[in-house]
């Protein structure tokens, strides 16, 4: 296990990463590092291996080459009992929710406590409600799942991940399948986690205006390749065409659906 | 010339049979793949039922209670109907055959023996893959499908120790209790009808009951219990926790799995019904 040295800021590194499914190539060499406390933004087109990625960095598959660091614990050869110990460090946000629906939705935050902790039922409540209040849903504690609105149910899961006190936050498509005024709220709570408790959070999106009211940093993803980390006017001000197109969302340009020959045969020969 | 023509008709018969046992391969494969992956979950959920718990890796308290209630209690009506009918019908079928040599006094202990031996556990055990077994595909499967499951493992609680432990022990302990349930349902509806169709008094019915069976059939018949309540709730895991592809996909594997579990449960019926005949 590769320990980082403590002065090292980087609560997270991705460190050359190669991920195939059988003899399709998903990821190759992604490298970048995430920083204590900023927002990231994983963005990229469709298929481009955003969910992979994200999958990799907590644990649910295995990279078939490369390390992934998760606050100085490498975490790509762990064992499921030693990745156990990692994932209590961080929350995830699915994009589904992926609330349990046999429950209520304070139950649901308390499963965690109650899996984890050896607190009494008093306290787990106490905690739950004050989770419920942060994403503002005091009101829709005793509610299953399938009882609330799709933004209800991401932020619920939010109040979810937060309650084991995670130093990080990773969220699947947050914006996914909600009006603008939901994805507004969401992301002022991101950012609210941001400044009242130092949260490192990395986001996947694909829409834009989110991207430009969280992140710190991003990263851009173009078929399994990291094309672009930097700022928000880093990319902004990018002359990469495949980031123009992305940004302004033309059809005609490098992700045409089309691509070029020389990638074609570049592909066929990998 | 003709010899040619001879190793030329053998060589493309072998190789014919070669192609044909190649072709079985994959599928051979996946098959073994399946009973390697419900052999491991058995032996994940014994080490979360009796080990996990006292070393602190997964808390069963708080669903072991809903889940055997569900499957004890709440089965319990439409299994004692199942075994109710069962009982009538044998009593009604043999009575109808035995009655011709005279025999009729044989009927109770018939019925007992096959209550006890065979139809007690076989009936409860369908009854339950109708019930309990689907069920607990469905609802795996759901979970696995809306990311229930990942988010599980993504809370550090191991999907086998939360969600399978708790079926597997309900199953383990409620099927033996209700096929015992079961035999004496099951005599009672044959001492119905022994009495009303064929003027078999009810004393006399549980004597030659009594009379008839030993411990060895009750155990046999918990025994049989015992090992259906861990193949269907295994299996029905298994195939729960490997739904793939949307609800198409959910209402396949729910349909594999009740087909299995029906298939394994009577081979096992067979093969334990085999050797219990030689131990006992
Ligand atoms: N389990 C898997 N088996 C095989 N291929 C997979 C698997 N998961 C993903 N892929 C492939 O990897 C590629 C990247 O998928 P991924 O889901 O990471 O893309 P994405 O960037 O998240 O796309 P989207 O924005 O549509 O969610 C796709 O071509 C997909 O077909
Ligand atoms: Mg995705």
């Amino acid at each position: 296990m590769k320990k980082t040295s403590p002065e090292n800021s980087n609560i997270i590194e991705v460190v050359d990463v190669e991920k195939s499914f059988g003899s399709v190539s998903v990821l190759k060499g992604v490298s970048f590092p995430i920083q204590k406390g900023e927002t990231v933004c994983i963005l990229g087109g469709s298929g481009g291996g955003k969910s992979t990625l994200l999958n990799l960095m907590i644990g649910i598959l295995r990279p078939t080459a490369g390390s992934i660091i998760i606050d100085g614990d490498d975490i790509s050869g762990m064992s499921e009992q030693e990745l156990d110990r990692v994932r209590r460090k961080f929350g995830v946000m699915f994009q589904s929710g992926a609330l349990l629906n046999s429950m209520t939705v304070s139950e649901n935050i308390a499963l965690p406590l109650e899996y984890h902790t050896q607190l009494d039922a008093e306290t787990i409540d106490t905690m739950v409600k004050i989770k419920l209040h942060q994403v503002d849903l005091l009101h829709a504690a005793d509610r299953r799942p399938s009882e609330i609105s799709g933004g209800m149910q991401k932020r619920a899961a939010v109040a979810r991940a937060l309650a084991l006190d995670p130093k990080i936050l990773f969220y699947d498509e947050p914006s996914a399948g909600l009006d603008p005024i939901a994805v507004s709220r969401l992301d002022q709570l991101i950012n609210q986690l941001k400044t009242t408790m130092r949260m490192t959070s990395i986001v996947v999106t694909h829409v834009m205006e989110s991207v430009r009211r969280i992140a710190d940093r991003v990263v851009m993803l173009d078929r399994g390749r990291v094309i672009l980390t930097g700022t928000l006017e880093d990319l902004e001000k990018s002359d990469d065409p495949r980031i123009k197109q992305f940004l302004t969302g033309d059809l005609t340009g490098p992700s045409a659906g089309m691509i070029s020959e020389q990638e074609y045969l570049d592909d066929l020969l990998l | 010339m003709p010899r040619t023509g001879l190793r030329l008709r053998i060589e493309s018969t072998l190789g014919l049979l070669g192609r044909k046992i190649l072709a079985l391969g994959p599928g051979a494969l996946h098959f073994l793949s399946r009973v390697g992956g419900v052999w491991m979950l058995f032996l994940s959920s014994l080490y979360f039922s009796f080990i996990g718990p006292w070393l602190g890796k997964n808390k069963l308290r708080k669903q072991l209670f809903p889940t055997m209630s569900n499957v004890g209690a709440r089965s319990f009506p439409i299994v004692s109907m199942v075994a109710f009918l069962t009982g009538s019908v044998l009593v009604l079928q043999t009575g109808n055959a035995l009655a011709k040599f005279g025999q009729i006094n044989e009927v109770p202990g018939l019925v007992a023996l096959a209550m006890t031996r065979e139809l007690g556990p076989l009936m409860t055990a369908i009854v339950l893959i109708a019930r309990v077994g689907a069920s607990y595909t469905a609802v795996l499967g759901s979970m696995q499908i809306n990311e229930e499951v990942t988010a599980l493992r993504t809370m550090a609680i191991h999907p086998i120790g939360y969600l399978v432990a708790p079926r597997f022990l309900s199953m383990l302990v409620m099927v033996p209790c209700l096929v015992v349930l079961s035999f004496l349902v099951g005599m009672a509806g044959g001492a119905l009808i022994a009495w009303t169709v064929y003027d078999i008094p009810y004393q006399s019915f549980v004597e030659r009951t009594v009379f008839y069976l030993s411990m060895s059939d009750l155990y046999g018949g918990i025994l049989k219990g015992m090992v259906f309540g861990i193949l269907i709730s295994v299996i029905s895991c298994y195939y729960g926790l490997t739904a793939r592809g949307g609800p198409t996909g959910l209402g396949r594997a729910i349909m594999v799995s009740v087909v299995t579990c029906l298939v394994v449960v009577v081979l096992s019926d067979a093969v334990l019904t085999g050797l219990l005949m030689r131990i006992v």
